[in-house]
């Protein structure tokens, strides 16, 4: 015979006033397999919970029934006290008396009525339940960190740091990703190489950290503490275990004229190149598209001329498989290229040029060797127009979000002009300027007060040559959007931060989400920004939304640290609400027939075969059996069993049956 | 009539505001915890209100919403059933609302069939943002129970029930409409017993699954030769019950490679039970024969049936309307009919029931090892012979044949009393056509059908 405690809680009046609790109690006295009820005015108060804790005690209860707010909000608090007074928190069940009865329900006795159901189909259901044990999970102490931009540069160091193994991959063929790319940096005006490229070196030298450049996420199995990932090392061409960087590959290298991706366009590079000079590794790999030898058959100069022999035109890509327990995904982001914007100059004007082609010409490592020179002659520029928000916050072309670093490096772009070009004019055309941040607004200050920055309240309509120049035309916001006029000769268009363009492939490779722009989805906006909706996958920088490099490495220092939590344990404890093949005697008998109905409607793939076989090893039946670890606990697979031969512990049929049959009976 | 007590009407008739003596409705919500759940909850921190006849029961998924709940919320006395999950696309699990509302399609189907008032289920997609739709649907679904009043046909289920012991009067009905054309005998010189014998002698096949004249009532029964010299007895009738049932028993799985004389019924039972994970294509010799006996060769299953679809004119899919004789035309006349006529139609067929299971172990797919029917942890549904008890098993069993039935009416042939149950499973056949555009059988490699969805299977029907 069960013997169930009923507490049920008053709330203050928020249930009291509603519903009459006393009477709840004594009704819930009445109903066979109840040993205690009673009412109490804050059940979950310290009193209240000692209550509980001497009652499991006194009246050797099998199980507990707590009438009092959503399961939502105290299911993990009362599952505690019931473990604290030796229950199995799992017999330990909430009955939604206030969000569901007494907050929406104005008549009294009616509320009474229904919560006295509410608690009667609570009891029947918890007799039904049984113990359950936390799953545990074996781990593996290594992470993955996806991206070698600073978010996974500090997310990998972090996690080294802590004594954990990491594999840091990146696609490119060296780390530092956009960063590497900014000449100086908001609100202190730092050389951004300066401070990320000993971060870079640090990494590449780490003894906890090994470096997967140029390779890519091929697939990802298994689940958290249990990943399985396979990776594509693409083919270089070059063997980097021989390549000693010393350069004369490509500085002998005919083909000299490509686009450099790392200068965004403004510089040229060889067909076997390193991105820049600070690549790390320093080590080249040949552009296939690009390379003669490839293209013609011809040439392999670089091959003659290697002193260690490294060039391999034979190369082919790699996969290999590791084991990680964690992975952390900083893949960042990418920002419009200016060919988006028709209405500036056709968006293929040489001198409208975005926010990230602007840093790299104020670069002194860039191709004018930090001289600000207009692409297309190369003379100095006297007026140069800054346009903000282009792209970002136009909910009419898709993006309603604001990019929130424009307004900080729009300021500094201003300010390095201003510097560089004595006697040239800025001006800003913003929707209005937003500069949250330590030292932010003192910055911006000072790009108006100290470097002469004209902010103009406009939006900028249409760009289009004239005469050499080129005139913006743009809507004078704060007079009424009278049209404003300004020739300039050069264009710098704030261009919106977007997601990167593969970002929903690596998604659903990882089995986590992403919104509708494409950011990847923190699994709570507020309570758990570093984390995904799936166990073992947390987010570092930009990838989860458009962020400055504080926040950026702040982020990734927290992922870091999700991650040494996770990988501290010696296993990992899971809620053991998983579905469970049922397995009867005579041993290991069971009713599954193996049709894999299941297996079929699983989102997890969680159900694996099992062979049934009788003493003397003879095959029987192969039939279901779950996957503990990979199990989510939706119970789909139960619905579509005939046999009945799965079930869902915590949701079983016994007690969902249980509940239904005793609502207000 | 007596008030029947039904265990719901306790707490509703205290809780009534209205006009002493009468009914509320009573309403049962099985909600998901991450969206509807939450959703009601939202209502309840904003301090809406709504009738206090709904009692929800939460589950972690629509995905995890057996329809056994479903109906077992009617059979406990519900007036009306909610059930409501996340939207599409924003489900906690990724896909458990699409599964669900796919067997939300079928259900409907199926109950609208058997004369349930569809106003009765309400399904809903609540997220966890809507409290002010969560109030609503409850508030307009009690309006609407309210003015249909309790749903009395379905609690009157036992009371009402009268059993009624009959003997199948051979009245046609779909099934039993078919031409019943004398057995034709298996000559040892014809191709298809040559081919036995050979295969048998051989080696093989080491034993052929057929049929043989029954000695006492000259019926065709099911038969397994083993001895050559016993193949004379065979006999290829127009209408018997399916071979491929004969795979449920564990003697005749050890038996491979095993023979089948195959026409299409079986040839389609064997590719499910391909599908299913039940059948090893490779240890079948399909003996492929027409509708007239006429041996086509031999196949494994799946190649057993393209030869017969070679051979035979191809069975039209179950349309509305493609054909005016025979299993389709009973059902479209029972479609016909009011809502009403057709519960009172299936009523008169359930008082017939005695439940022997003669349906169940005639169908080559309703192969479970334990049937729900006979679970007792939980028991689902009465045993005994009663009007719930009968409702449920014809529905549960209609439904978990919906997308395997194959039609081949072997349940029907087998039923003492002469209920048509093959109309039921014809409704779902079509409905599974109408909807998925799905024949079972046909494709071994296909997806079960249930444990599939599309994202843009039908929903108008979901608020």
């Amino acid at each position: 015979m069960s013997k169930i405690g009923v507490f049920i809680c008053h709330c203050g009046e928020n249930i009291g006033k509603t519903v009459d609790c006393p009477a709840v109690a004594a009704a819930a006295r009445r109903i066979p397999g109840v040993a205690y009820a009673v009412d109490y005015r804050y059940t979950c108060s310290e009193p209240g919970q000692a209550q509980i804790r001497a009652a499991i005690k006194q009246y050797s209860l099998t199980g507990l029934i707590v009438g009092a707010c959503s399961p939502r909000m105290h299911e993990r608090t009362f599952r505690k006290v019931a473990a604290a007074a030796g229950l199995n928190p799992y017999l330990c069940e909430i009955a939604n008396l206030r969000e569901q009865c007494s907050w929406v329900h104005a008549d009294r006795s009616a509320a009474t009525a229904k919560a006295i159901a509410i608690i009667r189909s609570a009891v029947a259901r918890v007799q039904c339940n049984t113990p359950l044990l936390p799953i545990h999970v074996p781990l593996t102490r290594r992470a993955l960190v996806i991206g070698g931009g600073i978010a996974g540069i500090q997310a990998a160091l972090d996690i080294a740091d802590g004594g954990v193994e990491v594999i840091l991959l990146e696609r490119a063929s060296s780390l530092g990703g956009h960063m590497a790319q900014l000449s100086e940096t908001f609100p202190t005006l730092d050389c951004s190489q300066c401070i990320l490229t000993p971060r870079m070196v640090e990494a590449a030298s780490h003894p906890k950290i090994r470096l997967e450049t140029y390779s890519e996420l091929e697939r990802v199995d298994g689940y958290v503490g249990n990943f399985q990932v396979t990776i594509r090392r693409k083919a270089r061409y070059v063997d980097w275990s021989k390549c000693t960087g010393c350069g004369t590959c490509w500085q002998k290298c005919p083909q000299k004229k490509i686009a450099a991706e790392f200068e965004e366009g403004l510089g040229r590079r060889t067909a076997i190149s390193i991105p820049s000079p600070q690549a790390v590794p320093n080590k080249p790999v040949i552009d296939r598209a690009n390379c003669l030898k490839f293209k013609t058959g011809k040439c392999g100069i670089c091959q003659k001329l290697c002193p260690t022999q490294a060039v391999n035109f034979e190369q082919k890509d790699e996969f290999f498989t590791e084991a990680v327990g964690t992975i952390v995904v900083a893949t960042g982001f990418q920002t419009l290229g200016k060919e988006y914007f028709e209405l500036y100059a056709g968006g293929d004007h040489p001198d409208v040029i975005t926010g990230l082609q602007f840093e790299r010409l104020a670069s002194a490592s860039g191709p004018t060797g930090g001289e600000i020179r207009r692409p297309s002659d190369g003379q100095e520029p006297r007026t140069v127009v800054f346009v903000q928000c282009a792209g970002s916050r136009e909910p009419a072309t898709g993006r309603a979000y604001c990019s929130k670093i424009c307004c900080m490096y729009t300021a500094k772009h201003a300010m390095l002009y201003r510097h560089k070009v004595h006697g040239g004019r800025a001006f800003v055309l913003c929707m209005d300027v937003r500069t949250p941040g330590k030292g932010y607004d003192e910055f911006y200050r000072r790009a108006v007060e100290q470097d002469g920055v004209n902010y103009l309240r406009s939006r900028a309509a249409r760009i289009y040559p004239e005469n050499g120049q080129l005139v913006v035309e743009a809507a004078d916001t704060l007079n009424g959007g009278e049209r404003l006029e300004l020739r300039a000769d050069l264009v710098v268009l704030a261009s919106a931060a977007i997601p990167q363009s593969d970002v929903r492939t690596l998604a659903q490779k990882l089995g986590i989400g992403y919104d509708a722009d494409g950011w990847l989805s923190e699994a709570h906006p507020k309570l758990r920004p570093v984390e995904t909706n799936t166990a073992g996958i947390f987010l570092a920088g930009a990838a989860q939304g458009p962020k400055d490099i504080p926040d950026t490495v702040g982020q990734a220092s927290a992922a870091a640290a999700k991650v040494l939590g996770l990988l501290s344990n010696q296993d990992l404890q899971r809620d053991p609400i998983v579905a469970r093949v049922r397995r009867m005697p005579p041993p290991e008998y069971s009713t599954c027939l193996g049709c894999f109905a299941c297996a079929a409607a699983c989102p997890y793939q969680a159900i694996e075969k099992e062979e049934i076989k009788d003493r003397h090893g003879e095959w029987i039946k192969t039939i279901a059996r779950v996957n503990a670890g990979l199990c989510q606990g939706c119970g789909t697979c139960v619905s579509v069993c005939r046999s009945k031969s799965i079930d869902l512990d915590g949701f079983t049929d016994d007690q969902m049956c249980s509940a239904l049959e005793a609502l207000g009976g | 009539m007596a008030e029947v007590h039904l265990p719901l009407q306790d707490s509703l008739q205290a809780a009534s505001p209205a006009v002493p003596g009468s009914l509320e409705p009573r309403l049962v919500a099985f909600v998901c915890r991450w969206c509807t759940y939450a959703g009601a909850d939202l209502a309840g921190t904003s301090r809406m209100t709504y009738p206090p006849n709904v009692r929800t029961l939460m589950l972690p998924c629509t995905g995890r919403i057996d329809v056994a709940f479903i109906l077992r919320a009617f059979l406990e006395g519900a007036d009306g059933v909610l059930v409501s999950g996340c939207h599409p696309g924003d489900c906690h699990y990724t896909a458990g609302n699409y599964r669900a509302r796919r067997r939300w399609i079928l259900l409907r189907d199926l109950l609208d069939t058997i004369g349930v008032d569809l106003r009765r289920l309400q399904l809903a997609w609540i997220s966890a943002a809507e409290g002010a739709k969560w109030v609503k649907t409850i508030q307009n679904f009690t309006d609407e129970m309210r003015q249909l009043g309790r749903y009395e046909p379905m609690q009157r289920l036992a009371a009402d029930f009268t059993p009624e012991l009959a003997l199948a009067d051979g009245q046609p009905n779909g099934y039993a409409a078919l031409p019943a054309a004398a057995p034709v005998a298996v000559h040892a010189d014809s191709p298809l017993g040559q081919a036995l014998a050979q295969a048998l002698q051989a080696g093989a096949v080491k034993a052929i699954l057929g049929w043989k004249k029954q000695a006492t009532l000259g019926r065709p029964q099911a038969a397994c030769i083993v001895d050559p010299q016993a193949l004379v007895e065979l006999v290829i009738p127009p209408r018997a019950g399916n071979l491929a049932r004969l795979f449920k028993h564990p003697e005749i799985r050890q038996i491979q490679p095993i023979g089948v004389i195959t026409r299409r019924a079986e040839a389609l039972a064997m590719n499910v039970l391909i599908q299913e994970k039940q059948l090893d294509p490779g240890r079948v010799v399909a003996f492929a024969v027409d509708g007239a006996g006429h041996f086509l060769g031999l196949a494994d299953p799946p190649g057993a049936l393209k030869k017969i679809e070679a051979a035979e004119a191809s069975v039209p899919p179950p349309d509305p309307g493609a054909s005016t004789t025979g299993l389709w035309a009973a059902l479209d006349r029972l479609m016909a009919q009011p809502r009403e006529e057709r519960w009172a139609f299936w009523m008169k067929q359930a008082q017939k029931c005695i439940r022997c299971y003669a349906c169940r172990g005639a169908c080559p797919l309703c192969n479970c090892h334990e049937c729900l029917m006979d679970k007792n942890v939980p028991q689902w549904f009465p045993t005994a012979a009663d009007g719930p008890g009968n409702f449920a098993w014809q529905l549960i069993r209609a439904f978990h044949l919906a997308g395997r039935c194959i039609g081949c009416g072997s349940c029907q042939e087998a039923c003492p009393a002469g209920i048509p149950l093959g109309l039921l499973d014809a409704a779902m056949m079509r409905s599974v056509w109408k909807h998925f555009g799905y024949r079972s059988g046909m494709d071994p490699a296909a997806a079960p059908l249930q444990s599939d969805f599309r994202t843009d299977d039908r929903a108008e029907f979901i608020l």
